[in-house]
């Protein structure tokens, strides 16, 4: 068999697996949202129309005068004969009753609606801690047990260990409050996603994100490049000749990005997540508020909708950087030969 | 990474770094802008659908009603202004309406009463924001919009359920659609309700007509649950039994409908709230508003109390069926046998709700448009020129061709519309201010709206007294606010740092707030109309049956005792720790209650509330003298004196000592109070219970002396201590009904406008929820003697007496009637007018006499404002705050007030907690 063939056949083989993982948690968490009392009361101007969307959508009948849940099996196979027919009017995937804007708008577009300040305080955080952290890590390998990289080490640890959260207040009062360099509360969208008012105000969030992220990248870094510096083949690369950032460049970071590139994937496709907490500390209008509010109010097919939103993105995520290992080292061999 | 790589990468960074220190400026240095913060974001601000205060944020700047209130001249209350009428209403008398109009709305009646059509005459100056002039042509579709059924607008009701009922209203409104109704009213004499389904609802929540039937108008609540509640121990056995059962059945059919997941859940009852019910005694009367199917009973294995207690044992539980609801309702309104049919076989119908199939209405509606300026309404029910003008202080007016281009198809049938929600162009404002950005969860930006008639009338100016503001003694414009600029902040902390570094201007502050800033001249509270007092329990039997071994209860008996325990509170330090925002209060009725409803004269500030304090602590807190040696005291205010409450509490103490009374306090025993809270673990309780427990034992430590220097406790007696034992106990007042407690918190308030009707709660004999329990059935033996009427003759009466007086026998009459037509009428009207309040003084101070009822607090919350801004008055008016953003000035622009802040290095938290009082 082809290398190019096997190839193919274990990227099929992790999609199915994907799906397969998918619809299971997929069902677990219909199946328990939809066990969940009904809130009547909210969102509608009267109960009786909120019993008809029920009705409707498949959730529940009338028996008499009262409403009886139908159960969950018969339910699923409802939401997926609407979700896959082309004919049915209305939301698909349920409806907002309480975080949205408009009373019934679909799930979905509320969250795609949030998705702005998220991806952009997430992009701005890759941009800022990916070379800062692989820069520390190179920094630290090559100064490896000097006092430097002791240093460094400790508030490495030390990082690591404190949540974000705490540097977020920590920041958000020294440079909004006691200094006053900085906004306190990111801007509205009135002020222009990519404006420098934004840019500004998205810093302190930014920042609080990245120091964990700073943090792991440099401690990984170290590692494998440490690793790679002690190589035979590092060895030989000075006895022919190279200098010694030559070799390092040439030879040791290049195979030491091997696993950390993965991790950089990762991190790309996690851009669409929010921080609860950190969005609401700075206000971010983002997703993170979203889902807080879909589970404080009670707001189901909202939760369900984020929920399995995150949940692909995360699958998806986890499915690229296992195949880009084989992608990125070709001597990474993907799937099994007898 | 390459050299060019590196170069990109600088270029980039340096052009964001650059973008981010040259960002646009919305600032403009001369406007004044009011920064504010909401904590969570309305959805929506359409006036036909609003539900909670945040959806009704918006329309408060961008709407205004016909009329509206505004600070009167002296500043202690309000006059009413036209703003979208040109005019006050003008009545149409019966007789000047056409044949067309009595057909239309009055055929039955034959013709309207007084009162019951009006003419509103329209300001011709109003526009939309876009310059649209607004005619009556407007308000006649805004109200059809409003009634239609097929929206099933939630704000509907507001035009027939309340003083302003327009006819045909709730018709329309119901037409075609299938409600529940109450049963009372609708019943003919065979006992059947026409048109219905033959279902009916048991609601113990819901107001009904049979209930209030009973209680008059007036009650503060209709609800079944009330009746069965307040009447069950006055009734026979049979009776008693019955309200039982039908509570405990009711409470137990919503257990297992919450088990079933089956309840709505309201802003009052929440699924954790259920979730700790584990019998029907734990189910509030806030949580019953539900309708159940009597068949349910039949249906479900439903239980109720066997005896005539909320015993939920096993042994004294029984199934309950539909039979036996049926016949329980019959016994219990038999018994009541008050009401039509209360005797007939079908009585158990007449507490009940029933689905009815409302009728298809082809009917007009009570509104229209006599031409371009001037609407006429036709209502079903009288209303007095003052109410109506307090009901067209709000408007329904929508721009109806964008709110029917914004209407969809509701999924569960019906229509919705998006006017009003989520973005700007959704809206169009006619008020004061125009709504320029919305961005839900994020900021709300409202800003002159230029177009507004009230810029160019003339008629929209004040003059400033108030001597922090530069503009003292000037005449200036309404409303100098140019933007308003709301961001949604949810953590509580941000927002006080914002407001410290001078990004907002108020603040709502919570109990740790006011630590710091409890004695700001900045701060400022908006009262409710409730008041938080210790309620004792002073019957000596009760006390005595609650007491075991070296713990003495019947002290609480002892008038001094109980006056020596008032007097050690020191309710301003109360008030500062235990909560946040709430003013130390002398008396049962606070500064919102209303003397004259038309006027807004507050009951305090007349001449017989201020008679109060005096009548009560004259010679205790605020007095100089020792009311026992004439010596002198330091002053100390609000009813606290601690050296003259440890001679309260000695006296006391030594008169008990003295008894012979099988249970008086004896040497060497400790006063243990048993005090039943809501919830013993929560931040405030504990605070009031620590500062009390302090204030009570430092009292009784100097009694102690007293009585040893009195040689009542020989110098090696112990001497006497006292604590609280607090008991989490969610349904205390039921506790203390029963009189199975010490001391409780209670906290009573009522609508503003009535304080004779809430003098109720302390005076009425037959009142059910008395919470001071030695009291309580004894209003009616316990007398007082003043001359209530002026004419040199004392006159004795009971308390209940003296209450059903002044809140039923004694009636004024319109207040404006009276005005208009002078002399004779307005000098009965006047004496009538001082009769009631004379008594409601007297009543007042006679209960405070007792120190059985002892207020704490007037409950308030309160916020900071920053130095930007001033109110128009420091003295809280009913209906009008402190004047609001109308007569609010600034005293500084955009520009002055950065720079100022800038003078401060950016925190001005220093400054607005050392910020002194205003005069």
């Amino acid at each position: 068999m082809s290398k190019t063939k096997q190839t193919l056949i274990y990227i099929l083989q992790r999609l199915a697996l994907m799906v397969l993982t998918f619809l299971v948690i997929f069902f677990i968490c219909f199946a328990l949202v939809r066990m969940l009392p009904v809130n009547p009361g909210q969102g509608m101007n009267d109960p009786e129309t909120f019993w008809k969307m029920m009705v409707n959508q498949g959730r529940y009948r009338k028996v008499g005068n009262e409403y009886v849940a139908i159960p969950v099996l018969e339910q699923l196979g409802t939401f997926l004969k609407q979700l896959f027919d082309p004919t049915f009017k209305g939301s698909r995937l349920g409806y907002a009753y309480h975080v949205s804007g408009y009373w019934l708008e679909s799930p979905a577009s509320v969250l795609f609606s949030k998705m702005p300040p998220t991806i952009l305080i997430n992009i701005y955080s890759v941009i800022f801690s990916v070379p800062l952290g692989i820069g520390i890590g190179i920094f630290m390998a090559l100064k490896k047990n000097k006092w430097e990289d002791t240093v460094l080490s400790i508030l490495i640890m030390v990082t690591i260990s404190v949540p974000s959260f705490v540097y977020a207040f920590m920041l958000q009062y020294l440079f909004a409050y006691v200094w006053q360099i900085l906004p306190a509360q990111t801007a509205s969208a009135s002020a222009g996603w990519l404006s420098g008012e934004m840019f500004k105000s998205m810093l302190l969030p930014v920042l609080s994100m990245s120091f964990g992220s700073i943090a792991g990248y440099a401690r990984y870094t170290r590692a494998e490049l440490t690793e790679v510096l002690t190589s035979d083949f590092m060895l030989l690369a000075r006895t022919k000749g190279l200098t010694r950032t030559q070799a390092t460049v040439r030879h040791a970071f290049r195979n030491s990005l091997v696993p950390i590139f993965p991790m950089l994937l990762g991190e790309i496709i996690s851009v669409l997540s929010g921080s609860l907490i950190i969005e609401n500390i700075f206000g971010v209008n983002g997703v993170g508020a979203v889902y807080l509010n879909a589970i404080t109010t009670r707001d189901y097919d909202v939760f369900q909708f984020v929920s399995m939103f995150y949940i692909s993105i995360g699958l998806i995520g986890t499915l690229v950087v296992d195949i880009s290992y084989g992608l990125v080292d070709p001597r990474i061999r993907m799937g099994s030969s007898k | 990474m390459n050299k060019k790589s590196a170069a990109i990468l600088l270029v980039s960074a340096t052009t964001l770094i650059g973008l981010a220190s040259c960002g646009p400026s919305s600032n403009n240095n001369n406007l004044h802008t009011y920064n504010t913060y909401l904590s969570t974001s309305p959805t929506n601000w359409n006036v036909h659908n609003w539900q909670t205060a945040d959806e009704s944020y918006v329309q408060s700047f961008t709407e205004i009603g016909f009329y509206d209130t505004v600070l009167n001249d002296a500043r202690d209350g309000y006059d009413f202004v036209t703003e979208m009428a040109s005019a006050f209403p003008e009545m149409v008398a019966p007789g000047d309406l056409s044949d067309e109009e009595v057909n239309a709305f009055y055929s039955e009646a034959g013709n309207a009463d007084e009162k019951m059509v009006w003419d509103i005459k329209l300001n011709k100056d109003a526009v939309w924001e876009d310059g649209t002039p607004i005619k009556a042509a407007d308000y006649v579709q805004s109200m059809q919009l409003q009634l239609d059924p097929d929206y099933a607008n939630y704000r509907a009701d507001s035009y027939y359920n309340g003083n302003l009922v327009i006819a045909n209203a709730e018709k329309i409104y119901k037409s075609g659609r299938q409600t529940i109704e109450a049963a009372y009213g609708h019943l003919n004499n065979k006992g059947n309700v026409p048109n219905d389904s033959g279902i009916y609802y048991i609601n113990l929540g819901r107001d009904t007509a049979y209930v209030s039937n009973i209680f008059g108008e007036d009650a503060s609540s209709s609800s079944f649950y009330t009746l069965l509640n307040q009447r069950a121990s006055k009734g026979s056995d049979a009776m008693e039994l019955a309200a039982k059962r039908i509570t405990n059945g009711f409470a137990n059919m919503l257990m297992i409908k919450f088990k079933q997941g089956k309840l709505k859940f309201t802003s009052e009852d929440k699924p954790e709230d259920w979730e700790k019910v584990s019998k029907p005694s734990d189910v509030k009367s806030d949580w019953m508003n539900y309708n159940i199917d009597l068949t349910e009973f039949d249906n479900e294995e439903v239980m109720t109390v066997k005896t005539n207690s909320d015993d939920w044992s096993e042994s004294n539980r029984t199934r309950y069926t539909m039979a036996a609801l049926k016949k329980d309702l019959s016994t219990f309104v038999a018994a009541m046998n008050r009401g039509e049919g209360s005797t007939a076989s079908y009585n158990w119908k007449l507490p009940l709700f029933t689905l009815i199939t409302n009728d298809d209405f082809e009917g007009q509606m009570g509104l229209k448009a006599i031409d371009d300026y001037t609407l006429r309404l036709y209502l079903a029910k009288q209303i007095s020129s003052l109410d109506l003008r307090f009901a067209l202080s709000s408007n329904w007016l929508v721009k109806t061709d964008l709110y029917e281009k914004l209407t969809s198809q509701s999924a569960g049938g019906g229509l919705q519309t998006k006017y009003a929600s989520n973005a700007v162009e959704n809206y169009m404002s006619y008020g004061p201010y125009k709504l320029t950005y919305f961005e839900a969860g994020k900021e709300i930006k409202m800003e002159k709206n230029e177009k507004w008639y009230g810029y160019k009338d003339g008629k929209h100016t004040f003059t400033v007294h108030n001597s922090n503001s530069k503009f003292n003694g000037k005449t200036i414009d309404e409303f100098q606010m140019d933007v308003i600029d709301t961001k949604i902040i949810q953590t509580h902390e941000t927002a006080v740092a914002e407001f410290e570094a001078g990004r907002l201007d108020d603040i709502d502050l919570n109990v740790n707030d006011m630590k710091k800033y409890g004695q700001s001249g900045r701060r400022s509270t908006t009262y409710e109309s409730y008041t938080q007092k210790i309620s004792l329990n002073s019957d000596f039997e009760k006390l005595a049956s609650r007491q075991s071994g070296s713990i003495n209860k019947t002290i609480l008996a002892n008038a001094d005792f109980r006056k020596g325990l008032s007097l050690a509170i020191n309710r301003n330090e109360f008030a500062a720790q235990a909560t946040a925002g709430s003013k130390a209060s002398t008396n049962l009725l606070n500064d919102l209650y209303l003397a004259n409803n038309a006027t807004g004269e507050s009951y305090r500030s007349t001449k017989q509330g201020k008679t109060v304090y005096g009548s009560v602590y004259n010679h205790l807190g605020g007095s100089s003298i020792d009311e026992e040696s004439g010596a002198a005291l330091a002053e100390d205010k609000n009813g606290f004196n601690a050296t003259l409450a440890a001679q309260y509490l000695a006296k006391g103490l030594k008169t008990e000592l003295e008894s012979t009374r099988a249970g008086s306090i004896s040497k060497g025993q400790s006063i243990e109070l048993d005090f039943p809270v809501y919830d013993e673990k929560s931040a405030n309780t504990i605070a009031a219970d620590t500062l009390i427990n302090a204030s009570w034992t430092a009292a009784i430590t100097k009694a102690n002396a007293i009585l040893v220097s009195e040689g009542v406790l020989g110098a090696g007696d112990p001497g006497f201590s006292i604590k609280t034992k607090m008991i989490q106990d969610q349904d205390y007042y039921t506790s203390a009904k029963n009189g199975a407690y010490e001391m409780i918190f209670s906290i009573w308030g009522g609508a503003a406008i009535n304080p004779y009707g809430l003098m109720e709660v302390y005076a009425k004999t037959t009142f059910e929820s008395t919470c001071e329990y030695g009291f309580k059935g004894h209003q009616g033996s316990t007398y007082l003697t003043f001359d209530y009427d002026e004419d040199g003759t004392e006159e004795k009466k009971s308390f209940n007496d003296w209450y059903e007086m002044m809140a039923n026998t004694l009636v004024e009459g319109d207040y404006e009637d009276a005005v208009k037509a002078g002399g004779a009428k307005l000098a009965e009207w006047s004496k009538i007018h001082e009769q009631k309040l004379n008594i409601l003084s007297h009543v007042e101070a006679g209960i405070l006499n007792r120190f059985e009822a002892i207020p704490l607090v007037a409950r308030g919350t309160s916020s900071l404002r920053s130095f930007k801004i001033e109110n128009a008055t420091d003295t809280y008016v009913s209906l009008i705050g402190y004047g609001g953003i109308r007569k609010m000035t600034f005293e500084y622009d955009d520009g002055a007030w950065s720079d100022l802040v800038k003078s401060y290095n950016g925190n001005l938290s220093t400054a607005y907690a050392g910020a002194g009082a205003e005069d």
